[in-house]
């Protein structure tokens, strides 16, 4: 058994359980129980998990390319006689099944993007002091915004993420596309 | 099944791949958010909960924790129920092939380790860590029943890890018998 392999298998699937489980968990088991505590609380525990959450997302997104590769590489699918080696082509189940889950990981880093550095600062603003009263508003507006934005992306993300454990799991036996 | 088969146009080994696949993509959501969910209420909401009121954070323990066991126990069960057909309708034969063999006996051996702990932090160290108070406990009962909850918050922190390291070691030896 080569070892490298191995290792880069354990961090892929580890890296996997984190983002999947990771967003399933924030959804199910963390939102409600952020919701069963008073607001001001609530508002502190949503920040520290979303930033350590992020983290996480950024750390296991690189880490599943970078190892993905590796694999590929190491079966002799990617860099050998031409870029892509068959079966990693349009022609076969696998490479069409390989090709739909790197666009679902793509879309999954825009998102990544869009969350971490338009709407998440947008969240975290605070009001300076001597603000009017329309600028209080239109701050509290952009908030409220920036926090539907980011829920509907996420629910976005949970879905990606499992569709592509699912197309993942079907690669043992050839793909499903 | 043979005859359904032939009214669909499917051949056996069409419908032994389709339910591979479906077996196969269950199995990994199970463990994904198993391992995932485990690995994010020590990464993410113990940090949470550092910044949080100690009354606030029994509430989220509390609401979290129960959530957090429903499907932990849902994910074991998903394991346990695709894991045994997708070692039926595999390929590798047990007892012939060492290895797999080798490496299935210690993962399910894990598995049993994994339901035990749930079932510890289910009915054992989460019970425990409600403290009962009233207005007529004496003094020194009130510190035995905080000591009690203490030491409760301990082993729920101490098998929670050791649970972690499990589903790391379990993660491990799966990534190993895909690759026999």
């Amino acid at each position: 058994m080569d070892w490298s392999l191995l290792i880069a298998s354990f961090i892929h699937d580890l890296a996997l359980a984190a983002y999947v489980g990771g967003a399933i968990a924030m959804e199910f088991i963390l939102a409600p129980a952020q919701a069963s505590i008073p607001p001001a609380q609530a508002q502190i525990m949503g920040e520290k998990s979303s930033g350590r959450f992020l983290i996480l997302v950024w750390v296991s997104l690189i880490l599943i390319l970078l190892t993905g590769i590796y694999r590929l590489y190491w079966r002799g699918l990617l860099f050998g006689e031409s870029f892509l080696v068959a079966p990693l082509t349009w022609d076969y189940s696998y490479g069409r099944t390989l090709l739909v889950m790197t666009v679902f990981w793509c879309i999954l880093m825009i998102n990544g993007a869009l969350i971490t550095f338009i709407f998440r600062p947008i969240l975290s603003g605070k009001m300076q002091a001597g603000s009017s009263q329309s600028q209080g508003r239109d701050a509290m507006d952009a908030k409220m915004k920036a926090a539907t934005w980011v829920q509907n992306l996420t629910r976005v993300d949970v879905g990606l993420a499992v569709a592509t454990i699912l197309l993942g799991a079907s690669l043992s036996r050839g793909g499903l596309l | 099944m043979e005859g359904f088969c032939d009214r669909v146009f499917l051949t056996q080994v069409q419908v032994e791949n389709i339910a591979y696949n479906l077996l196969s993509i269950v199995h990994a959501l199970s463990w994904s958010i198993y391992a995932g969910g485990a690995i994010c209420m020590e990464l993410i909401l113990r940090h949470a909960q550092e910044y949080m009121k100690p009354s606030q954070i029994a509430v989220v323990c509390e609401n979290s924790g129960k959530r957090y066991r429903w499907w932990s126990l849902f994910c074991l069960l998903g394991l346990v129920v695709t894991g045994i057909p997708l070692v039926a309708l595999g390929t590798h034969e047990l007892g012939v092939d060492r290895n797999y063999t080798v490496l299935l006996a210690c993962l399910t051996l894990l598995w049993l380790v994994q339901v035990i702990l749930l079932a510890l932090l289910s009915f054992r160290f989460h019970p425990e860590m409600h403290a009962r108070l009233s207005s007529s406990m004496s003094a020194e009962e009130i510190k035995h029943e905080r000591q009690r909850v203490g030491a409760a918050i301990v082993n729920m922190n101490i098998t929670v890890r050791i649970e972690l390291g499990c589903i790391l070691l379990a993660l491990a030896l799966g990534a190993a018998l895909h690759l026999t």
